[in-house]
């Protein structure tokens, strides 16, 4: 359906403000984790596409509250490829190298037990407009 | 030597048709000869000149045109293709990168000439501008797979699966 | 828990949306504040005010030429014409950089939002978007983005409900580098080959179908919605005296971190590529960094220093061009570099002009000449003086300055130049004397057997025999081996 005013569009907005915060802060009302995959032209040659559905199929096997979104590229190619993790009440981080056979580790270490995985933690270097 | 063939009573009448029907649906079909060509070369993996006569004569245009444009772009081909094409990407950055050893390595492999197709119709070997993953250059690519990070081991390690692929392994 | 963002010489503009929202989900984009800009565009401004604002930001071209956009859009504005025509070029054609094709598959909507507020503002009802044909996934994520647009209500007719109408289409280019010109590129659009046509006419004037017609890069057009929305004065706080915002590069080559960087304007090459690229891959010796792709030149360590911007990189002998930065270490040839460029560019010349057709493959056949050895120093003038030749009378931007990546090497590395046109160069391999320990590992590794000498004596090369595979180079545990 068709948005025919600003103030509609804001209302739309509204309805993402978790999501937003989530992704920017780390903050959310809800405790709902999100691990973003970045799908790009780089990270696919790299295998991110598998990493995508392995981390699908091991969120849903063992019954974690986390959703998988696809994304860009974050311009880190050089360890593509790349994955941010989002939980609630804590910064985002980003990871690099996680092919699929990382995923494993990835969703025991960071998503369950909630640790820092350091091999493959990625420091974010860029600070970034935020509208 | 190729002779000129003009005759596309030979080519397959679905795929001519899906073309066809493709021409009727644009609004701007002259203009949108490229597009028209894209859709041609993914039918027929390449276009040779009856294609480009069929194309001149469905548009209501000059053969010479549709073959200007063809010859043109790099992106077409006039030549039919091997059944797989192994792209190594020749952009700067994987150049710089050894892209040239990998192309070689195909070259010399397969022993076939740039641009040229095996005995066997199986391969044919290209270089490619900068697709966009310069981040793993070196890159190769077969079809929409892309292998980043190429080396020369790797190379032939493409050639042994796309071979054993046909084997049915 | 420390926080991960620490001080950055990273700041994004254009990229702000790319690896953190789904590209394919227009809801995600509109999370982030997408289409508010356009809302706001439509509700609130007249085109002259949207004019104005990109005016006053300062904004300039990305995609190499810096033309400042605002003015860009005032010129075909002015235009009297029943149609007008908004274009995207997303040809990037520079091989070796990807920011454009990042920004379309990271963040389409963002290119299309800024598509329609320039339509608005210059009185265009219809928009391009020229994209080259291999970027397949850029192309998909584009017509999806397209689609759910136009679901939205953002393309097609009274958007916003306003009496404003747009629509967008995409256009595949098939390979050809000159298409990246403008005039070139709406030639293509119009389905002919892409060759250049002279300027005047510019396209504000006379485009595509003869209509005033607005041509801007992906990048600049990223920028627009930012822009909009945070003001003019926001986006001159950012960035140099006459380049104001941010720049998107393409980190490629002989460096670590590989990968897409926006800096602001002014940024040092130093702080690029030491500390947001980590570095030499090896640790190796940096050599220079190639700029501008096929059209630029090399910067070399002298010169890393600089705060980048349009005026001071031309300053030091190279372009700013779309973003591309290619790193080279202490193994890159410098005139085998300029020679790749060179074939790069008499392949890609559309045979328009003579100057550049033959200009092009006689400069591409000296450097051949020079690197098989065959050549003598009266090349090189000879590769001056046709430069300058090819440079001043060739008709389009790809002649203009195909020239470039040798004058610019030339004039820095003269004396790898000369190595070859007095055919001084070595092209083997050799062992330092003061250095061999003799361990004889190099001679175990030769894949010629042509390394010989004692346990514990000096070894020694045959150069007749070494194909300068290197191998030796690699196994020497005391750096005895000198390259050639
Ligand atoms: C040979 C040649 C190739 C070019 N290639 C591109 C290109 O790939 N992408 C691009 O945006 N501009 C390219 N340009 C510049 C365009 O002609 C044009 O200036 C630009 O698209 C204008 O947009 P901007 O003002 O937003 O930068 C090229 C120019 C020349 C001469
Ligand atoms: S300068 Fe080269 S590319 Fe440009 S019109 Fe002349 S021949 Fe064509
Ligand atoms: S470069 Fe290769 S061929 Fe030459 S000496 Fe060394 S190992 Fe032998
Ligand atoms: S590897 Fe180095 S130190 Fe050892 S014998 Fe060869 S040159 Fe001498
Ligand atoms: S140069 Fe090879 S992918 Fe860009």
């Amino acid at each position: 359906m068709a948005i025919k005013s600003l103030d509609a569009l804001k209302a739309k907005q509204k309805e993402f403000k978790d999501q937003v915060s989530l992704r920017n802060e780390g903050t959310s009302s809800s405790d709902r984790i999100e691990v973003l995959v970045g799908l790009a032209t780089c990270g696919f040659a790299v295998g991110a596409d598998d990493t995508f559905i392995a981390l699908e199929k091991k969120i849903k096997e063992d019954n974690i509250n986390a959703k998988v979104t696809p994304v860009g590229c974050i311009g880190y190619c050089h360890r593509e490829p790349t994955v941010q993790v989002n939980i609630p009440g804590q910064p985002p981080i980003l990871y690099g190298d996680i092919t699929e056979d990382k995923v494993t580790l990835l969703v025991d270490v960071v998503l369950k037990e909630q640790k820092i995985l350091e091999e493959f933690y990625l420091e974010k270097t860029f600070d970034k407009a935020v509208l | 030597m190729t002779t000129i063939d003009l005759d596309y009573s030979t080519l397959d009448q679905t795929k001519l048709d899906d073309l066809t029907a493709y021409i009727d649906s644009l609004e701007h079909p002259e203009e949108s000869l490229i597009h028209v060509l894209h859709r041609a070369q993914k039918l027929f993996g390449y276009i040779p000149y009856n294609v480009q006569f069929f194309v001149a004569k469905t548009l209501k245009i000059g053969a010479a045109r549709v073959n200007g444009v063809v010859s043109f772009y790099s992106f077409f081909n006039e030549q039919k293709p091997g059944k797989y094409t192994i792209s190594v990407c020749m952009g700067t950055a994987c150049y710089v990168r050894g892209a040239e050893k990998v192309l070689q390595k195909l070259l010399e492999k397969l022993e076939i000439n740039k641009g040229d197709v095996t005995e066997d119709g199986l391969f044919s070997v290209k270089d490619v501008r900068c697709i966009g993953a310069c981040g793993l250059a070196p890159v190769v690519t077969v079809g929409e797979k892309v292998y980043g990070h190429a080396t020369e081991d790797m190379a032939l390690d493409i050639i042994d699966k796309y071979r054993g692929d046909l084997d049915g392994n | 828990m420390d926080t991960v963002v620490k001080d950055t010489l990273q700041y994004r503009i254009a990229l702000r949306n790319c690896g953190l929202i789904n590209p394919e989900n227009i809801d995600d984009y509109i999370a982030v504040k997408g289409y508010e800009a356009l809302a706001v565009t439509l509700e609130q401004y007249t085109p002259k005010k949207v004019i104005n604002i990109v005016k006053e930001s300062h904004l300039r071209g990305r995609g190499g030429g810096g033309f400042p956009t605002g003015i860009k859009w005032e010129l075909t504005a002015r235009e009297q014409s029943d149609e007008k025509y908004i274009i995207c070029n997303a040809d990037e054609g520079d091989p070796g950089a990807f920011m454009d094709r990042s920004i379309l598959e990271g963040d389409p909507h963002s290119v299309i939002e800024a598509m329609i507020i320039a339509g608005y503002a210059i009185g265009a009802s219809k928009g391009y978007v020229y994209i080259r044909a291999e970027y397949p996934l850029a192309i998909d994520r584009l017509e999806t983005a397209i689609k759910q647009a136009k679901s939205y209500g953002f393309l097609g007719n009274n958007i916003f409900d306003s009496n404003f109408s747009f629509d967008l289409e995409l256009k595949l280019g098939a390979g050809a580098f000159v298409c990246g010109e403008e005039t070139a590129l709406i030639n293509s659009l119009q389905g002919l080959r892409g060759e250049p046509t002279k300027k005047p006419p510019f396209p504000s004037v006379s485009g595509f179908r003869q209509k005033p017609t607005n041509v801007n890069n992906v990048e600049t057009f990223a920028n627009i919605p930012a822009i909009i929305l945070k003001g003019s004065d926001w986006f001159n706080a950012i960035g140099t005296d006459h380049s104001k915002g941010t720049k998107v590069f393409a980190l490629a080559g002989k460096i670590n971190n590989v990968g897409l960087v926006e800096v602001p304007m002014g940024t040092t090459l130093r702080d690029i590529i030491y500390e947001i690229g980590g570095g030499i891959v090896d640790d190796k010796q940096f050599k220079a960094v190639q700029t501008g792709g096929p059209s630029g030149g090399v910067i070399t360590e002298e010169n890393l220093d600089t705060p980048i911007d349009y005026e001071s990189i031309r300053n030091i002998g190279s372009m700013m061009g779309s973003g591309g930065m290619i790193v080279l270490d202490e193994d890159d040839d410098m005139v085998e570099i300029s020679k790749f460029f060179l074939d790069f560019t008499q392949d890609e010349s559309c045979g328009k002009c003579t100057p550049c057709r033959i200009g092009t493959k006689r400069l591409y056949e000296i450097l051949e000449r020079l690197t098989n050895m065959e050549g003598s120093p009266e090349d090189l003038d000879l590769l001056e003086e046709l430069a300058q030749n090819v440079k001043d009378s060739s008709l389009c931007g790809l002649g203009q300055s195909a020239p470039n990546p040798i004058l610019s090497t030339i004039d820095r590395f003269r004396e790898e130049y000369e190595a070859y046109a007095y055919r001084t160069k070595r092209t083997t391999y050799a062992i330092d004397d003061n250095k061999c320990i003799g361990c004889t590992k190099c001679s175990r590794v030769c894949p010629v057997d042509c390394i010989t000498g004692e346990v514990k004596q000096v070894h020694v090369i045959n150069e007749a025999n070494c194909i300068a595979c290197g191998a030796c180079y690699n196994a020497c545990p005391v750096d005895a081996i000198i390259k050639p």
